[in-house]
């Protein structure tokens, strides 16, 4: 009966390993096996060979690592610049600006492209500025992808320099170091697993990103492109496949670096740390404020610029304002009703992805099953993450319409799109849920059994309960972030099933770039409204909860 | 014998503390074994003790009592009938846990409610609350949420839940552990208090040897995995089983030496300390303890250990003094002074006198072997 | 690769198809104009009442790699308007099954697969074309081109759009069509030389087209009805007819192997091919497959239909491959940033 019972205790978590398994190992296989289709008589590394071989397919390797690290050094500094404005000075407004900062998590990536197109193209605002250079090529693929990654980094940093041991600056303080010197032998060094890890999430990003080198990349391909170029443009299912691999293994190196990076972050802060309050400095103060003002402004350009491009009648002819970009159906990609289709994709994919993540971390975290178990559905869950959208796309396709596939019912309807926009984004929705999970006292379950309910007692009163913040975080995550990716969804939706995001990527591709402006803020507003509400939500609950911790 | 604790709840269900024998009780976690092959019978409506260092398995096997975890091997007998098997909420016990594990979004009425008959009309769960309440000294708190109660009322929250089941036997995991010194010291005789008036057959988990002296009727210490020694606290405190027993219940000094006649050891560093050892054979390696308040400092005319004073701690009723005795590799010994009488400082030559009904003799084994 | 100029609720569609009392349901993968949809529903209904169609609709890549995707398990019955090329690719792969629509001996011989009982059969036909920007030609002071050598001038270095071969169909129906018309050597040699004048290539056949309108480039190298359509929108755009030929493409409809409605299907293929439907066709395009049916097209350059080029679509379906990989090594090189 022990047997039983233990063998009992792991069914729910080899449940939810066989799920991550059928949808994100078996189309991962799948990619896998189509890569090293070789044609007849040749050795099963024939279309890897022939990929290198390729000049300009090895030349957009070259590009897309190079792009990577461009950025990256790039986005660093200003995030960090932006992060220790709002954790470490007393800047005014800082509400306003940690609003506006993290505003680009809310946009699809292609939104800042076009608003460069608008900008610094041959009719844009700023062009004269430019001196004769052009914004199409790497240079706006950079920039385009700098703001794109930019919150990113942002909250990564933030989570680093917020919980900083005020004991050290007390310390360096005592010993008489200048304001330099701390910021260099404590600030620096403490925030270094952050910044790496900071680094590895935009590199991450950066090399799966589609839609600004498409956009503003002109002829800078990248491997990105060369997918959606072999899949879409080719029909060449095998080249496109080893794209994805060769992007998932970067990719997947990311992952893990990132994760032990994290760990090495939150390994910093004891117990006995103190909280950093910072002191008032004028000078300080003047720098950084003056600084995240440059960078919020230029990310408040970017909503406006494609605001505007969106209200005239013809750019850049015609300026007159107009609501006829908002004539969606004038323009190929879905229309109107791709909106509220992708409105119904966010809501499914968030409220199934968020029950998911969230029970699954449950089982994995608070109920008794083997450890090798909880390792595997760790290590399953950590997956997505090292999955570039494009490489799972694709993995999907391949995977789900072969119909010895017992799931090819799915294949063109509206699951399969769930199915890949929660797995996609399945990660982060994992380790928010096993962070909140952990801060639970563990002995709420033992708690119920002892009193006569059961373990599961306790799950919907106590656990769902204490964990609404959570929830509701974790849904707006996913809500929004299913209305704006591209990358996983772009092979997979069904043609009756046309997407927002989606139709931004299209109506550009088309030219019809103000439509796809006019769209990509529609995006935008319905994101704002979610988390909003979100915040609202969540604020209430916290206010809730902090009413139940406070001490009498 | 029947529990005062339903007669004063007013409940209609009369229910009878039991008392449970533990037979053979082994958990292994993969290699490690957590209780190694355990015997315990836990008298009824006693306060039973089990301390010991941190990892010497006395969690463990709490947790094994309550059903939280599956022995191994062996029997768990609760009022005679074999419970080993049966599910946590079957076996008639409560639990506290260390963290209390209250639930923070409920409030206290709903906490204690949480364990009661599904089946009760809420009136009488509303009347059974405020009973409870009023047992464990909180009346009236139903409407507060856990986290404005004060540590020790928590603890007493918890209590009052563990209680709502009716069990049989009450299981306490390090309750004061999380609680301030100052008050753990009166918290420790209320839950006394509490038990002798309820009767209920009590289980505590402790580390802390004062603790457990200061409330149980019965103290089992272990380590690693196994059981020392059982005894009432004055027992086991002044007839230690073996060195361990003698070191960790109470402050004890260990001195080792070689039995040079049937009235006398010698020790390390050459003095020679009168002893009764004629339950030993000459020239065996024993360890003689002694508590630091047996110790007397003697006038230099008398027959004693001769040391100097090395280090002196103030502590009010008893101050603590450390004597290195004279002799090459000799140790130091420490010895409690009363307030109000001459105490000596450092650098001080002193002359100690241990008398010998206060020493106990034990052979000298490998460390780690009880 | 051809976009659509208006798009349509599909949904909506499918669930009017829905609504209706129990009858055939017909899968149609098309690569159509959304708008044009409607009208095409509309006309074969009249005929076939008691036959539902349910549109799949999308780019032209989009809707070839899907048919390829699916190969195993064709959810499809009819291949509508997709470019021949791809119903080349997709014949090539076995998908397609022989029949021979009622009415096929009408039909120009340029519109069919050459076999007697054809695998697809084409029903219009669409071109490349350029559009110039006539605003920015005048800021610019561009003279209007009027061959495919003209471009190459340096007075347009930096001034012309063109799609990506390795992206867009009409790109590669561009790039084939120079290859035929001036022989391989001269057509890789002569787009060396307007390698030099090209600011970028973009990924779809549309986009020079719209990007020319909007002026973000002067001169966009694209597709007959794009330009037809910007210029009936009213934007300032020049339709370009290179006197050396145009390449070309065909809206063409096949059978798909394994279809579950074969009779529907057929019924399908017999009306798309019907004097109707060519006339629906005609308000579009430049040339449709019966001859007696005359353009209604108006903002097409009227002599269109003489300069298209003599080129064999089957060789540059052929030789798709290679052409797209030598076009890699030669342009795609350039990309770094030219300034």
């Amino acid at each position: 009966m022990i047997g039983g019972e233990r063998g009992l205790a792991n069914l729910p978590l080899i449940a939810f390993c066989l799920l991550l398994a059928a949808f994100l190992i078996a189309p991962l296989a799948s990619l896998g096996v189509q890569a090293f289709t070789a044609p007849a008589g040749q050795d099963a590394l024939a279309n890897f060979a022939k990929y290198f071989q390729t000049p300009g397919l090895m030349r957009s390797l070259v590009n897309t690592a190079w792009l990577a690290v461009v950025v990256a050094v790039l986005v660093l500094p200003m995030a960090f610049v932006v992060a220790f404005t709002l954790e470490r000075t007393l800047v005014p407004l800082k509400g306003s600006l940690a609003v506006i900062a993290s505003a680009p998590l809310l946009i699809p990536s292609l939104l800042p492209a076009l608003a460069l197109v608008y900008l610094f193209g041959r009719q844009g605002l700023l062009r004269p500025f430019l001196g004769g250079g052009d914004i199409y090529g790497a240079q706006g693929v950079v920039i385009a992808d700098v703001i794109a990654t930019f919150p990113h980094a942002l909250v990564i940093l933030r989570t680093a320099l917020s919980a900083a041991d005020g004991r050290l600056y007390e310390q360096a303080e005592i010993l008489g170091a200048s304001p330099w010197r701390t910021f260099w032998r404590v600030t620096l060094p403490g925030a270094r697993h952050g910044l790496v890890s900071a680094a590895v999430v935009v590199f991450a990003l950066v090399i799966a990103d589609v839609g600004a080198p498409k956009v503003v990349g002109g002829d800078f391909d990248v491997i990105a492109l060369d997918i959606y170029k072999q899949v879409l443009g080719q029909q060449n299912f095998q080249m496109g496949s080893v794209a994805a691999l060769l992007l998932l293994l970067p990719s997947a190196l990311a992952m893990v670096v990132e994760r032990v990076a994290a760990h090495r972050q939150a390994a910093l802060i004891s117990s006995r740390s103190t909280a950093y309050r910072p002191r008032p400095s004028a000078r300080r103060d003047a720098v950084f404020g003056g600084l995240s003002a440059i960078i919020a402004f230029c990310i408040l350009a970017v909503f406006a610029v494609c605001q505007f491009a969106a209200l005239v009648k013809l750019w850049p002819y015609d300026l007159t304002p107009s609501l006829a970009q908002y004539d969606l159906d004038r323009v190929d990609g879905g229309g109107w009703s791709a909106l509220t289709d992708s409105v119904w994709l966010a809501l499914a994919a968030a409220s199934l992805g968020t029950a998911l993540a969230f029970i699954g971390a449950y089982i994995a975290e608070r109920t008794p099953a083997r450890g090798w178990l909880r390792q595997a559905y760790a290590a399953l869950a950590l997956l997505p993450a090292a999955t570039p959208g494009l490489a799972l796309g694709l993995a999907y396709v391949l995977c789900f319409n072969d119909p010895a596939n017992p799931l090819h019912g799915l294949y063109g309807g509206f699951g399969i799109l769930v199915a890949i926009t929660v797995v996609h984004l399945f990660t982060v929705a994992h380790l928010t849920s096993t962070s909140a999970l952990r801060a639970l006292d563990s002995e709420f379950e033992s708690a119920g059994e002892v009193l006569g309910r059961g373990r599961w007692s306790v799950f919907l009163p106590v656990i769902t309960a204490m964990s609404t913040p959570t929830l509701i975080e974790i849904f707006v995550y996913l809500f929004v972030s299913a209305m704006t990716t591209v990358s996983a969804v772009v092979f997979v939706y069904p043609p009756a099933f046309k997407l927002a995001s989606v139709a931004v990527l299209n109506m550009d591709d088309a030219g019809d770039i103000a439509p796809a402006a006019a769209m990509g803020m529609l995006i935008v507003y319905v994101n704002v409204v979610v988390r909003g509400l979100g915040v609202l939500l969540r604020t209430a609950a916290v206010r809730r909860e902090r009413l139940a911790y406070a001490r009498a | 014998m029947v529990s005062p604790l339903f007669r004063e709840v007013g409940t209609q269900g009369v229910i009878e503390a039991a008392a449970f024998t533990v037979r053979g009780l082994t958990k292994r976690f993969g290699e490690a074994v957590a209780v190694d092959n355990v015997d315990l019978t836990a008298p009824v409506g006693q306060f039973t003790c089990l301390v010991g260092p941190s990892g010497c398995g006395k969690t463990t096997l709490l947790r094994l009592l309550m059903g939280l975890e599956q022995p191994s091997a062996g029997v768990i007998e609760l009022g005679g009938v074999d419970v080993t098997r049966a599910a946590p909420a079957k076996r008639g016990m409560g639990m506290v846990f260390q963290s209390y594990a209250l639930f923070p979004n409920m409030r206290v009425s709903a906490n204690v409610a949480f364990g009661m008959p599904r089946a009760l009309a809420s009136q009488e769960k509303a009347k059974r609350t405020a009973a409870l309440l009023e047992t464990v000294g909180l009346p009236g708190l139903e409407r507060r949420y856990p986290g404005q109660l004060s540590g020790g009322q928590q603890q007493r929250v918890a209590i009052a839940r563990a209680l709502a089941v009716e069990p049989r036997i009450l299981l306490l995991d390090e309750p004061l552990a999380a609680l301030d010194p100052q008050i753990r010291e009166q918290l420790r005789l209320e839950l006394k208090a509490l038990q002798r008036r309820l009767g209920v057959t009590t289980v505590m988990v402790t580390h802390d040897q004062a603790e457990a002296l200061a409330v149980a009727d019965l103290i089992v210490v272990m380590r690693a995995g196994r059981i020392e020694q059982i005894g009432s606290p004055q027992s086991v405190y002044d007839a230690p089983a073996n060195p361990f027993v003698a070191s960790f219940l109470g402050a004890a000094n260990l001195l080792g030496g070689e039995v040079a006649s049937p009235g006398e050891v010698s020790l390390h560093g050459g003095q020679t300390l009168p002893v009764d050892a004629k339950a030993f054979t000459l020239g065996q390696t024993v360890v003689v303890t002694v508590r630091p308040e047996a110790v007397r400092v003697i006038g230099p005319e008398q027959p004693g250990l001769t040391g100097k004073v090395t280090g002196q701690v103030f502590g009010g009723a008893a101050s603590r003094v450390e004597v290195q005795l004279d002799g090459p590799g000799a140790k130091t010994l420490m010895v409690d002074v009363a307030a109000g009488n001459p105490c000596p400082g450092p650098g001080e030559a002193v002359r100690l006198g241990l008398p010998i009904p206060s020493l106990r003799l034990f052979p000298k084994l490998a460390e780690g072997t009880a | 690769m051809r976009r659509p100029l208006f798009a349509v609720a599909m949904t909506l569609l499918a669930a009017l198809g829905g609504c209706s009392k129990p009858a055939q349901r017909l899968v149609v993968y098309t690569a159509a104009e959304a708008d044009q949809l409607p009208a095409y529903e509309a006309s074969f209904k009249t005929a076939h009442p008691d036959i539902n169609i349910v549109w799949v609709r999308d780019s032209t890549g989009v809707v070839t790699a899907k048919l390829l995707a699916e190969k195993k398990a064709e959810q499809a019955d009819v291949v509508f308007a997709l470019a021949a090329t791809s119903m080349m690719q997709l014949d090539a792969e076995g998908l397609l099954a022989p029949y021979k629509p009622a009415g096929e001996e009408r039909l120009d011989k340029r519109f069919k697969d050459g076999r007697d009982v054809p695998h697809w059969t084409g029903q219009s036909l669409w071109s490349a074309a350029v559009c110039v920007n006539t605003l920015e030609a005048k800021k610019h002071n561009l003279p209007l081109p009027t061959r495919w050598e003209d471009l190459t001038q340096p007075i347009y270095r930096g001034m012309i759009s063109m799609p990506n071969p390795a992206s867009s169909g009409t790109g590669l129906l561009a790039v084939g069509a120079w290859l035929q018309i001036m022989g391989e050597d001269k057509g890789w040699a002569y787009m060396d030389r307007l390698h030099q004048n090209i600011a970028s290539y973009a990924h779809s056949g549309s986009k020079p087209c719209k990007d020319a309108a909007r002026g973000e480039i002067p001169i966009g190298i694209s597709i007959d009805f794009r330009a037809a359509q910007a210029k009936a929108e009213g934007l300032p755009i020049e339709i370009v007819i290179p006197k050396e030929g145009l390449g070309w493409d065909l809206e063409a409809t096949g059978l798909v192997a394994g279809s579950h409605q074969p009779e529907a299907a057929k019924a399908f293929i017999d009306w798309a091919m019907s004097p109707a439907a060519m006339r629906i066709y005609a308000q579009n395009f430049a040339l449709v497959g019966d001859p007696s049916v005359p353009t209604t097209a108006s903002k097409l350059p009227a002599d269109l239909k003489d300069r298209l080029a003599p080129i064999d679509l089957a060789w540059t379906s052929k030789n798709r491959e290679r052409i797209i990989d030598e076009w890699s090594r030669r342009y795609s090189v350039k990309s770094e940033p030219k300034a």
